[in-house]
């Protein structure tokens, strides 16, 4: 689950639209180059830097 | 707020028998959805191309009859939201909207769901949904949720949406006579009436960004739906998918599989083209030749023979290669390969300040600088955009292809390097790569001096990989290949025929007692050449490349068609040889030396790989950068700044070379 989403307002926004945001369910697939997610059953990469704005808790 | 939408709805609200002209139909939908492949199997590809006035987004637009009555049916950018981020996204919600100027009201919007991405597809429908005006939803690709082990309940999803859900395989051209009833019969059902988040999204007057909660509670609801409509049966479909991508996207492997796809490509281009260009070669030769026959010697026979046949079919011989490239690219875009690329060449591009969304315009570029620079309206920092659209010319597009070929063939012997690579197909590699680094090395520079400002993060969806559909890949080769065969047909045709009757004319009063070579020298091409000598020649040309070059600058291509056209004009009837054998006997009158060396050949290749010799590509950079003074400045500076490196460098090649003891001609 994200936890929060700390980055300027334009990518935060761009965020939402495709579906990350606080409290929203995503997977970690791959966080060896940037970050792959799983939203919506969709892959989503970005960068390092994004990445690291973006805190995750683990569910399960 | 609301007056607006009213008054959209009572332009496109006439009754039926009363309107007149073609009901108007809007293709929205995320990027990757199918959108394009939708398009061209509801009007059977009968397509035109347009630009939105005022602004570059190519706009798409195609008809077919049913029912008797015509439909016209537009393709918009694909969007993930209606709040607009980048161009072409605003673009696509003034159409919706009816405020886009010169393009009249749309009154039926198809959505186009990929039903693999249903969740975040509903995000953009429920949006569109909400704007009250009469819907359809294509959900496509329903072929593959079966595979994926997913089910979709159809009917479900039209009771929660209010509007009609008409399942489709676009590529297979399936549900789409439903699909085309369901537009027709659009506009007598009953409007949706979905609203999820208070107010009006996007229309004029309310904010231009909703709020931070609008996301969330447009998911949460789109999740509920979700739970209700759709039933899994496995849990993950994608871990195939995830097993490759952790290879392809690996720190190390993706790079270097990166490498050994363009390795791949370049190394095809040259070999399996080979034998469709000498077919087309034959063919060539064997029209010449029934010409000639057909015809006394004379003016007549030489414009068809050396001007016509001579000047279009030297650059018709890189049909099969171009074709190869565009087959090519048409296959890492298909596959989803090429957004994998972008987002591994990422890490290489920030340093220079772009990302890797800066990429696949540069490698589109090696198809064609115009579509590369339209495609950089996906950038969303300007001038991250602008610095992209500045380098792009140098990617070496498939118009220099000609050249190099023309030239590697000529000079670089076929021999094998380590056992396995061409030599020739190395040399073209080098070329590509020459162009690649100084294009990047540009953007550096523009990126560090005229054009700084942060780099945007990269976000970016990775669509899931598929099998190409043949037919799809058929038809954009194709529709590409036109294009460059209009262009054969027109502008290197005309520029062909000028260029014959300059080589011929004025005559020399005594025929028959000069050489070709004199004759040639004393025409009308040959006095332009003779003018612009003392420019090339610290280059190590001749005059006749200067003419070619002078040329070319209409389009590169001009270049070979202009040597083959200075070289076809001989007035015995022997057969000529082919053109890179004439290039290779060629011997400079005065010193009996061979006027063209490997040396001189790598500087004008060097030549071509930095030049902007495209009128094309001039005038979509004037546009793109903003039109007017503007954009003509822009498109200056993009011209100059690749002159001057062209002729550096190929100065730097000929004279470094000649310092280094190279190629003084045998």
């Amino acid at each position: 689950m994200v936890v929060c989403v700390s980055c300027p307002e334009h990518e935060a926004r761009r965020l939402r639209t495709l579906g990350v945001f606080a409290g929203a369910r995503v997977g970690v697939v791959d966080t060896r180059n940037g970050i792959l997610l799983d939203v919506c059953g969709s892959r989503l990469a970005l960068d390092a830097a994004i990445a690291m704005a973006i805190t995750v808790l683990p569910l399960a | 707020m609301r007056d607006s939408l009213a008054t959209a709805r009572a332009l496109t609200d006439p009754e039926p028998h009363v309107r007149t002209g073609p009901l108007r139909v809007a293709l929205v939908g995320n990027p990757n959805s199918g959108k394009s492949t939708l398009f061209n199997a509801l009007t059977g590809m009968r397509q035109r191309v347009a630009n939105f006035p005022g602004v570059t987004v190519e706009r798409v637009e195609g008809n077919y009859v049913h029912g008797g009555s015509a439909v016209s049916v537009m393709d918009l950018p694909g969007t993930y939201s209606l709040s607009p981020e980048s161009p072409d996204e605003a673009i696509a919600l003034d159409v919706l909207h009816g405020r886009a100027r010169g393009v009249p009201p749309v009154d039926v919007i198809v959505v186009v769901v990929d039903a693999e991405n249903l969740e975040r597809n509903l995000y953009l429908t429920t949006q569109i949904l909400e704007l009250g005006r009469p819907t359809v939803i294509a959900l496509n690709r329903v072929d593959r949720i079966a595979a994926a082990g997913m089910e979709i309940d159809v009917v479900e999803l039209i009771h929660e949406l209010g509007a009609v859900v008409v399942p489709v395989v676009a590529t297979r051209g399936e549900g789409i006579d439903r699909l085309r009833h369901a537009i027709h019969c659009a506009r007598s059902l009953p409007r949706a009436t979905l609203r999820l988040v208070p107010g009006d999204l996007g229309t004029p007057g309310a904010p231009p960004h909703p709020h931070a909660d609008d996301a969330k509670h447009r998911y949460r609801w789109i999740g509920s739906l979700m739970e209700r409509a759709v039933t899994r049966r496995t849990r993950d479909a994608r871990t195939a998918n995830d097993r490759v991508d952790r290879v392809v996207l690996h720190r190390v492997w993706g790079p270097l599989i990166f490498l050994a796809v363009m390795l791949l490509m370049f190394q095809a281009m040259f070999t399996w083209a080979r034998p469709l260009a000498d077919g087309i070669q034959a063919l060539i030769s064997f029209a010449a030749g029934a010409i000639r026959t057909a015809l006394p010697p004379g003016d007549l026979r030489s414009l068809l023979v050396d001007g016509a046949l001579g000047g279009v079919g030297s650059v018709l011989v890189f049909l099969p290669q171009i074709a190869i490239l565009f087959l090519f690219i048409g296959i890492l875009e298909d596959t989803g390969y090429m957004a994998r690329a972008a987002f591994v060449m990422d890490r290489f591009m920030r340093p220079l300040g772009l990302h890797g969304k800066s990429f696949i315009p540069l490698i589109s570029g090696y198809a064609c600088a115009v579509p590369a620079i339209m495609a950089t309206r996906t950038i969303q920092q300007p001038k991250e955009r602008l610095a992209t659209i500045m380098v792009v010319p140098l990617m070496s597009c498939s118009a220099r292809l000609p050249v190099y070929t023309l030239l590697v063939g000529a000079f670089v012997p076929p021999t094998l390097v380590a056992g396995v690579f061409g030599l020739q197909g190395l040399t073209l590699l080098a070329m590509y790569l020459l162009g690649t680094a100084a294009a990047l090395g540009a953007a550096a520079l523009f990126r560090h001096t005229l054009l700084r400002s942060e780099t945007r993060a990269l976000i970016m969806e990775l669509p899931r990989y598929c099998v190409p559909s043949a037919r799809v890949l058929a038809s954009s080769v194709w529709q590409r290949v036109r294009v460059f065969l209009r262009r054969a047909g027109t502008v290197i045709f005309a520029i062909s025929i000028v260029l014959w009757a300059l080589a011929s004319y004025p005559r020399p009063a005594v025929t028959g007692t000069l050489s070709q070579e004199q004759q040639l020298s004393q025409s009308a091409l040959g006095s332009i050449g003779h003018a612009i000598e003392p420019a090339v020649q610290p280059l190590g040309y001749d005059w006749k490349i200067g003419v070619s070059m002078i040329a070319s600058f209409a389009a590169r291509e001009v270049f070979v068609s202009t040597m083959a056209t200075i070289y076809g004009v001989d007035r015995g009837d022997g057969e000529k040889p082919a053109l890179a054998e004439r290039l290779r006997q060629e011997r400079d009158a005065g010193t009996g030396r061979h006027s063209y060396t490997p040396l001189v050949a790598l500087g004008l290749m060097a030549f071509y790989v930095f030049a902007l010799m495209c009128t094309s590509t001039l005038a979509v950079t004037v546009r793109e950068t903003g039109g007017g003074w503007s954009g003509a400045r822009w498109a200056a500076l993009q011209f100059g700044y690749m002159l001057v490196l062209a002729y550096g460098a190929a100065l730097l090649v000929y004279r470094g070379g000649l310092a280094l003891g190279f190629g003084g001609g045998a």
